[in-house]
């Protein structure tokens, strides 16, 4: 059976003007964390929602030797422990489940992949799926070259039927550094175009982080003031409480700046410091946020002292529970220098930002888990009420909230009912759930669907890739030639090591209490 | 027509005494831990015919309220001729909050049975500014009440449900009138329509496909079968002729013949290219929390050699638990199944969805002028059998 969308005029006016066509996603890395706790669970719940197309077929590829009803079995109980529905719909899932299947070879098996393809068109005939694809890339990177150099050399990498499509999807961290970087995507670009290339943040997923541009952009008060004449500067916040979570392999690795930093944490700066695009369309909002990345300021390596700070957790308390120290955490070497809390500051020369500095720190082990945006207004030029302020006189701030309770406030100064002129603080503020009355979908959940309608706004572009790995980089070799840090420098539970204090109350300023 | 009693409602008292509870919120969490979060984004009027119903809608806003709009307005109708005190409260939701606990104010007052004129003169000044106004009308719609339109001016969107209706038919076609009346200040939605949504999708993408496409010219006869579920009240098919009218608009069919074999209707259509299509609508026994809705729909194509099957059928028991299941069929085996949640029979999710629009819904106005077609033709239909 064959299945191309032609136009329906019974779908003119309804909510959804356009469904993905029906197409295959083929998950490597099947038997993985991700696919049980995001991606089937993502797809379960579009499911639910009635936003997959008929025919969405799922193929697991992974090496242990499980039968397709088995691979449901687990999937079910992914979905089970993971989706945010409370329970899962028998009748959904049972037609949901219909469509997934299992592959189990190795990756670096090449005789696997066209096996694979003859699998592909079996299902093809049978779901009308047409020849669409997509490939997920949901292993460790090291498997990423292998994986689409065989996916490229058995001919899967480009559509096998006019106007079917086929697309790749590729999860962090994009390299290790910008080399690395440089050469992953060049190895993906021998076997795939650029525009097949989905390259997953999930940060962008987020309602708040899109609402970013919402609030700049469709509101007229906050643009003509988003800029060096108004803006002292932003504090970008990414707070976790959790530790390394059975992760240690990886994270001693790469490190809270590789891990956080070089695509999360760059891709909230990008959208706050973005220039305005011509369209909401991919190709002109990329445009804006890769010329963002590329004007942050360069990084001299003997510079790289003043403008980080470095941090690991020791022992502490999380929530009144006793939390080991990062070096006792399993699979880290005990003498580890990885740092799981990074400060820095950053510059971004252009017209609009010039002089401004961005702040950003990350940390694990941190008293609250919380993920913000704080853009701090320049002061008043005059001090008109200096000493009638009940806690001293506080500039405007306006906070963006991405994690928990996702909004956006203002915080301003107001009068003290009273026969006296006194001042305080108060909070104006809007709640993303609690104004717009619905539930927001997992980040997942937009991606993947945004993926199959062939919608790449939210995906990562090469070039913005390679652009949010130079700062980066020139970090790392900065801090390779600095001397072993002497870690651990903060108590698990406290806001990061008191040199992140002073650090930034050299500029005169203060980190917000988040 | 006499003046309906006066009704003595001091806006500026309750404005004051809101203010007055916000100031000083009794129910503040002490350990302030929470924060208490005030936020407008709309005025819900609430109109409830009798206490029953303003029960169970302070149960359903009650329910919004981790997530609902700053102020509702609870208008109660009143059979008795001492009327009550208007009521003001803040409820917050504290069990569900976490740092941040949703607040919204809540107005009661109670109105003469026969206080429909005195409602614009309480909904006007009670509006918060700037923000838009929906009225959800509980019970059956007065629309055939040369008043009402003056009260449905007076907010942006009026919300009824035809499920509500006492005289399905009848009121199809004055809610149409009722519609053109109003259509320059105020939107009207009706959550009847808004339940078909996931039908409508449905329907949609079993033609999305090629291979069902050409289906769709070819359709030669629709099953349809709606609930029957209250044995007190007549049948209601706005459902089915709001789906129907909906087809009709989108697929420019035109009405040719009717027929009326007790329960079962019989509609002959004419589409385009001359070709001719029958539908067959009847009802059928389910449980009440079906009552209206539609249960099975079934499209029969035929064309030169080829013949499809395409079903869709409401499975499951409970407002948030039904599914739509899609099947489709060719003459030997069975091409195509999917199966999704339907959640609009919740009426929670529903008033959720009718909440966040403003604008009219073209969709529904054109569906429902089919449907008011189909309707004049049944009421003559229904009217020369009674005759008879």
């Amino acid at each position: 059976m064959t299945a191309t969308t032609l136009h329906n005029p019974l779908r003119e006016g309804l909510r959804f003007e356009r469904l993905p066509d029906p197409c295959i996603m083929v998950i490597f890395g099947a038997s993985g964390d991700l696919t049980h706790r995001k991606l089937l669970p993502a797809l379960y719940n579009l499911a639910y929602d009635g936003l997959l197309p008929p025919g969405l077929t799922v193929v697991g590829y992974a090496r242990r030797p499980y039968t397709d009803d088995e691979f449901r079995q687990e999937m079910r109980a992914a979905v089970e422990r993971f989706s945010r529905r409370q329970r899962i719909d028998p009748d959904v899932w049972q037609t949901f489940a219909q469509g997934l299947f299992y592959f189990s070879a190795d990756f670096n098996d090449r005789s696997a992949y066209p096996k694979l393809g003859e699998e592909l068109e079996r299902l093809d005939r049978e779901r009308g799926t047409s020849g669409n694809r997509i490939f997920y890339l949901a292993t460790p990177p090291d498997a990423y070259e292998t994986i689409t150099q065989h996916l490229g050399e058995s001919g899967l990498a480009q559509p096998s039927q006019p106007g079917s499509w086929v697309r790749l999807i590729v999860e962090k961290p994009f390299g290790h550094d910008l080399e690395s970087a440089i050469a992953l995507n060049n190895h993906l670009l021998k076997y795939f175009r650029e525009e097949q290339i989905y390259r997953i943040d999930h940060y962008l997923g987020k309602e708040t982080v899109q609402n970013i541009l919402a609030l700049r952009f469709a509101n007229g008060i906050f643009e003509p003031i988003w800029n060096r004449n108004y803006i002292d500067h932003v504090q970008i916040t990414v707070a976790e409480t959790i530790g390394i979570e059975g992760r240690g392999g990886y994270y001693d690795r790469a490190g809270a700046l590789r891990d956080m930093v070089q695509n999360h944490m760059l891709q909230l700066l990008s959208v706050v410091a973005m220039e305005p695009p011509i369209a909401f369309e991919a190709d002109p909002v990329r445009d804006e946020k890769v010329k963002a990345l590329r004007a942050i300021r360069p990084i001299r390596p003997e510079e790289v002292n003043e403008i980080t700070v470095r941090g690991q957790y020791g022992p502490g308390f999380i929530g009144g529970r006793p939390v080991p120290g990062y070096r006792e955490e399993p699979r880290v070497a005990p003498n580890s220098i990885t740092e799981t809390y990074v400060a820095l500051k950053l510059f971004i020369d252009n017209w609009r930002w010039a002089d401004v500095p961005f702040y950003l720190r990350t940390g694990k082990r941190l008293p609250r888990r919380v993920t913000e945006i704080a853009i701090q207004f320049k002061r008043v030029p005059h001090p008109l009420f200096k000493g009638m302020m009940t806690s001293g006189v506080e500039p405007n701030w306006l906070i963006i909230r991405i994690q928990p309770d996702e909004g956006v406030s203002l915080h301003i100064a107001a009068k003290v009912p009273g026969p006296r002129i006194r001042l305080r603080t108060v909070t104006m503020g809007f709640l993303y759930g609690t104004s717009f009355l619905v539930q927001s979908p997992d980040a997942y959940e937009r991606l993947l669907l945004d993926c199959m309608l062939g919608d790449s706004t939210l995906f990562t572009r090469r070039d913005e890739t390679e652009a949010a790995w130079v700062p980066i980089t020139q970090i790392l070799r900065g801090w390779a030639e600095l001397p072993p840090p002497e870690f651990p420098n903060y108590d698990a539970g406290t806001w990061g090591p008191p040199e992140a204090e002073l650090f930034i109350a050299r500029d005169g300023r203060r980190w917000r209490r988040p | 027509m006499n003046a309906p009693p006066a009704v003595p409602v001091d806006i500026e008292a309750i404005e004051r005494e809101l203010a007055r509870l916000w100031q000083s919120p009794p129910w503040a969490d002490r350990r302030n831990e929470l924060a208490l979060s005030r936020t407008s984004v709309l005025t819900l009027f609430v109109y409830a015919p009798d206490s029953q119903r303003a029960a169970w809608a302070r149960e359903v806003i009650g329910r919004l309220s981790t997530h609902h709009p700053s102020r509702v307005v609870l208008f109660l109708a009143n059979r008795s001729t001492s009327l009550e005190e208007p009521t003001v409260s803040i409820q917050c939701d504290l069990g569900t909050a976490g740092r941040y606990a949703p607040c919204y104010e809540q107005i009661t007052i109670t109105l003469p049975d026969e206080g429909i004129e005195l409602l614009p003169s309480l909904i006007m000044p009670l509006a918060l500014p700037d923000l838009p106004a929906f009225l959800w009308w509980l019970g059956p719609l007065p629309c055939h009440d040369r008043r009402f339109p003056a009260v449905a001016r007076t907010v942006d969107r009026l919300i009824f449900d035809s499920l509500e209706s006492p005289h399905p038919i009848a009121d199809i076609i004055a809610t149409r009138r009722l519609i053109q009346q109003v259509a320059r200040s105020t939107a009207v939605s009706d959550l009847n329509w808004g339940r078909l949504g996931p039908w409508l999708e449905t329907t949609a993408r079993m033609f999305d496909i090629t291979h069902c496409r050409w289906a769709l010219e070819s359709i030669v006869r629709v099953e349809l079968r709606y609930g029957h579920g209250r044995s007190n009240t007549p049948d209601n098919p706005t459902q089915p002729l709001l789906y129907l009218g909906w087809m009709a608009s989108r697929l420019g069919w035109r009405l040719a013949a009717s027929d009326r074999r007790d329960p079962t209707w019989i509609l002959e259509f004419t589409a385009p290219g001359h070709r001719q299509l029958q539908w067959v609508l009847f009802p059928e026994s389910c449980p009440a929390l079906f009552h209206g809705q539609l249960l099975h729909v079934a499209f029969t194509a035929e064309h030169d050699h080829d013949a499809a099957n395409l079903t869709i059928d409401l499975t499951g028991g409970s407002d948030r638990h039904a599914t739509l299941r899609l099947r489709v069929h060719d003459r030997t085996h069975c091409l195509l199944e999917h199966a999704f949640h339907h959640h609009l029979l919740d009426l929670q999710r529903l008033l959720v969805e009718e909440l966040q629009e403003t604008g009219p819904d073209w969709l529904y106005e054109q569906a429902l002028d089919e449907a008011t077609a189909l309707a004049v033709e049944l009421r003559k239909l229904e009217r020369a059998q009674r005759g008879h």
